[in-house]
């Protein structure tokens, strides 16, 4: 393929346009290409924008003729230069300077003395892009501007470098934000380490109220479910004891007996009467204190037997029974009941005890709902150390009885949603000392 | 300190012997005798639903309140009680006879707990319905004492000069009940008018029949258990308007003042050796109480003077000593004492009242750290009813 070069036109400019002169177009290339003379072809051996040599022995020779030429000689020649994929050719017209000998291949060396600029910007951009490390393509030779060289300075921006600086604007962008990000990390760790006060766990809490077996026996309960709801004075459950009811059997036979015996003995003082021990009575007035005594007696165990029952004190829902069938020794809890009003719920924390000493009364708060990541600003309500001045339901047991962490209970304006009792929360207590805000001394 | 303290009893055992012996002792006799004869005119019932401090007020101030230890108390209390809990109670309508705490402890211990069950579940209901104010607990605590009254309950209790005990137990169960129906009667007095009519008739004749007593020839018609008696008195005499029973308490309590020396020791108190301190502190209990009462009838109680001595003088021997125990010495008690109310708040239950009264910081010293007050009998939950609540913001 052979192409013609192209017309250079002028590149339309707004402003001056400087290139520096490269030295490096001035060294020779090493392109193939081929020197066509008149009747004979030469192997090209080097170019630059001075000179250009070739081989002294033809590649291709007119038949019958022989290649002769001598310093000094003035020829138009056609070369050949091959590019990948394509030829490209100029005319120019150039003098033998020199005939190299003192090689085995002799060599002419010839030096252009005219050429058009259309060829000589044709061969400087060919040789341009072979010091770029790369052979010149059609485009290269049809663009009406150079590619980027180092050394090349331009007043206006081409296009590659609007996207070079976009680049550098977003790297730059990058690194502040990786600035600011770290700054921002270690700010944050720095607020929370001085300024906030995180809490070890958090929940929504609601006041309970535990059912104690007074006596051992087998409980039978009404209720069905955890989370069932009782209206007030609901049975709850009923603790069957047969020991109890013997004894209260025996009480009332005993007590039946002494009656019948006092009636007696108020007719007849003299009558022999026998105690329930076996031991006579003297008088009648011994007999009444034995009565009044065994009344007094049944009184407390017809007590002992009430307490068995329990009924529901509150509208309340039921968080924890034992269930129906169960076996219960004083002292076990039966129930736990919860008052789950909206008013009686509250955000309650536990915080380690090293850190209590730094929160107070009326603190501000920021309560985090983990579910949804919503925060809700809150206020330090109530502090204890010991939970059971504080009986709620919420915590796991275990968690209640842990002895590092204290109980706070934090206020909110908005009502709570008694569906989330016991779902973890996020607390975050600030330390206002540390910030002078003087929020509990207002407060208080 | 210790050498302090020694220093201190061996002077004040001399001074024990120079200036005590002239003294006569005061008899039981004469005492009740001033009891008796103690002019009460003036003194009259002016407000049957007063009770013993403004609930309506103070459900208003614990409605606002942001004091911790008080949030804590309105949960405790606004779970509620059971009334069909309450009405399983066992109704005590047999002939009241105790064992002897010594002879029988475990058999005491057994029947006394009927009463003490009783008392706790009065202060409960009335607490709870301070806090709610929902009328239930009111009218519960009239269920339950319509039942006590229509089964006769109490009214048999046994007393001889010989076993007292019968009757010293049901003192605290008649001012429990009492203390209870007066702090909830505004709730009730209309709705249930009729029943407590019947309520008020029962309790007239069991506080007539008890006080009818005089617990002569021993000390306890005139000491303590006279001012214990004088709670239900004046209680009961306030809300059935009887002035008979109203005069009855202002008589023991002005023989309170009476008795007492001019220091305001009460001799028949100090005379307790080992417990000097812990039954001036208890006299003073009851007292403390009474003149709540009367206060709200009007009665500037703390600033009536028998003998140029007021109620403040017995206050002021009773704090001194329970912060100063070796101070008894100085009325030739040299025993070690007890004092119970180290390890039990019922005895400081007064403290309350007091300081919402006067400030005193000694009332607030022995208070420290100790709260809530409670005592099941004498008016339940005091600290419920009378700390300060100085966090309230302006309604």
């Amino acid at each position: 393929m052979t192409l013609e070069t192209k017309q250079h036109q002028a590149p339309d400019h707004k402003g001056i346009q400087t290139i520096k002169r490269s030295s490096t177009l001035y060294h020779a290339i090493q392109l193939p290409f081929f020197v066509v003379l008149n009747d004979v072809i030469l192997d090209g051996h080097s170019l630059s924008l001075e000179e250009f040599d070739a081989h002294h022995a033809p590649s291709w020779q007119r038949e019958g003729d022989e290649f002769a030429i001598d310093v000094g000689t003035r020829t138009e020649v056609r070369l050949r230069i091959s590019l990948y994929g394509f030829v490209c050719e100029v005319t120019v017209l150039a003098e033998v300077i020199e005939i190299i000998e003192d090689r085995e291949d002799r060599v002419i060396r010839f030096a252009f003395r005219d050429m058009s600029r259309q060829t000589r910007e044709a061969l400087r951009r060919i040789s341009r892009s072979y010091h770029a490390g790369y052979v010149a393509s059609p485009s290269d030779l049809l663009e009406n501007q150079d590619p980027q060289t180092l050394n090349e300075k331009k007043d206006e921006p081409a296009p590659e470098d609007a996207r070079l600086k976009w680049r550098r604007v977003v790297g730059m962008g990058l690194s502040v934000g990786v600035i600011v990000g770290t700054f921002a990390f270690i700010g944050t760790a720095l607020y929370e380490r001085f300024v906030l006060i995180n809490a070890s766990f958090a929940t929504i809490t609601a006041p309970k109220v535990e059912m104690i077996s007074a006596d051992m026996g087998q409980v039978r309960t009404p209720i069905e479910a955890v989370g069932q709801i009782l209206q007030r004075d609901d049975p709850i459950y009923e603790i069957s004891s047969a020991e109890l009811s013997s004894e209260e059997a025996s009480l009332v036979a005993q007590i039946d007996y002494l009656t019948e015996i006092n009636e007696e003995m108020q007719n007849d003082p003299e009558v022999l009467a026998l105690s329930p021990a076996g031991i006579p009575f003297s008088s009648p007035a011994e007999v009444r204190r034995a009565l009044a005594l065994a009344e007094g007696e049944l009184r407390a165990l017809q007590l002992r037997i009430a307490e068995l029952q329990g009924f529901s004190p509150c509208d309340c829902m039921v968080s924890w029974f034992q269930e129906d069938g169960a076996w219960v020794v004083p002292g076990d809890t039966v129930a736990v009941l919860a008052r789950t009003e909206s008013e009686a719920l509250r955000v309650e924390a536990l915080v380690h005890v090293s850190q209590i000493e730094d929160v107070h009364i009326g603190q501000s708060a920021v309560v985090t709902d983990e579910a949804t990541g919503r925060t809700i600003p809150a206020r330090v309500e109530r502090i204890t150390l010991d939970p059971r001045q504080q009986p709620r339901v919420g915590f796991p047991q275990w968690l209640r009885q842990e002895p590092t962490v204290a109980s706070v209970m934090l206020s909110i304006d908005e009502a709570l949603d008694p569906g989330m009792i016991g779902q973890p929360m996020q607390v975050a207590i600030r330390r206002t000392e540390l910030l002078g805000f003087g929020l509990a001394a207002a407060d208080q | 300190m210790s050498h302090l303290r020694a220093f201190i009893s061996a002077f004040f055992a001399v001074a024990a012997a120079v200036t005590a012996q002239p003294a006569r002792a005061l008899t039981a006799e004469e005492a009740y005798a001033n009891f008796v004869l103690n002019d009460t005119s003036g003194y009259t019932v002016t407000d049957p639903l007063a009770g013993y401090f403004d609930v309506d007020s103070r459900r208003d101030a614990l409605s606002r309140t942001r004091d911790p230890m008080l949030l804590d108390w309105i949960d405790h209390h606004r779970m509620g009680e059971s009334c069909q809990a309450a009405l399983a109670l066992p109704v005590l309508d047999h002939t009241i006879i105790l064992p002897g705490f010594y002879v029988d402890n475990a058999s005491w211990r057994r029947m006394v707990e009927v009463f003490l069950t009783f008392e706790d579940t009065m202060s409960g209901l009335a607490a709870a319905e301070v806090v709610i104010g929902d009328g239930y607990h009111a009218n519960c605590i009239v269920d339950v004492l319509l039942n006590w009254a229509r089964a006769d309950a109490l009214l048999d209790f046994d007393y001889s000069t010989e076993d007292r005990q019968a009757w010293y137990t049901t003192e605290s169960t008649m001012f429990s009940a009492s203390l209870a129906l007066m702090a909830v009667r505004p709730a009730v007095a209309e709705s249930r008018a009729d029943d407590l009519r019947e309520v008020d008739a029962w309790l007239l004749e069991l506080a007539r029949r008890h006080s009818g007593i005089s617990g002569l020839p021993a000390t306890s018609c005139c000491n303590n258990h006279l001012y214990r008696r004088a709670v239900y008195a004046m209680s009961i005499g306030i809300m059935t308007e009887d002035e008979a029973l109203f005069g009855y308490a202002v008589r023991a309590f002005l023989g309170a003042l009476w008795q007492a020396e001019d220091d305001g020791h009460l001799p028949f108190e100090i005379i307790r050796g080992r417990r000097a301190v812990h039954y001036q502190n208890f006299a003073v209990m009851y007292l403390v109480m009474i003149a709540e009462m009367m206060e709200r009838q009007g009665i500037a109680a703390y600033e009536i003077e028998v003998d140029g001595v007021r109620l403040q003088q017995l206050i002021d021997v009773a704090l001194d000593m329970l912060l100063d125990p070796v101070l008894v010495q100085r009325y030739g008690v040299f025993d070690e004492q007890i004092l119970p109310h180290e390890g039990d708040g019922q005895f400081l239950v007064w403290l309350e009242p007091y300081f919402a009264r006067t400030g005193d910081p000694r009332a607030a010293a022995l208070m420290d750290g100790r709260r809530p007050f409670y005592n099941r009998s004498l008016g339940g939950y005091l600290s419920l009813y009378f700390m300060p609540l100085s966090d309230v913001p302006p309604s």
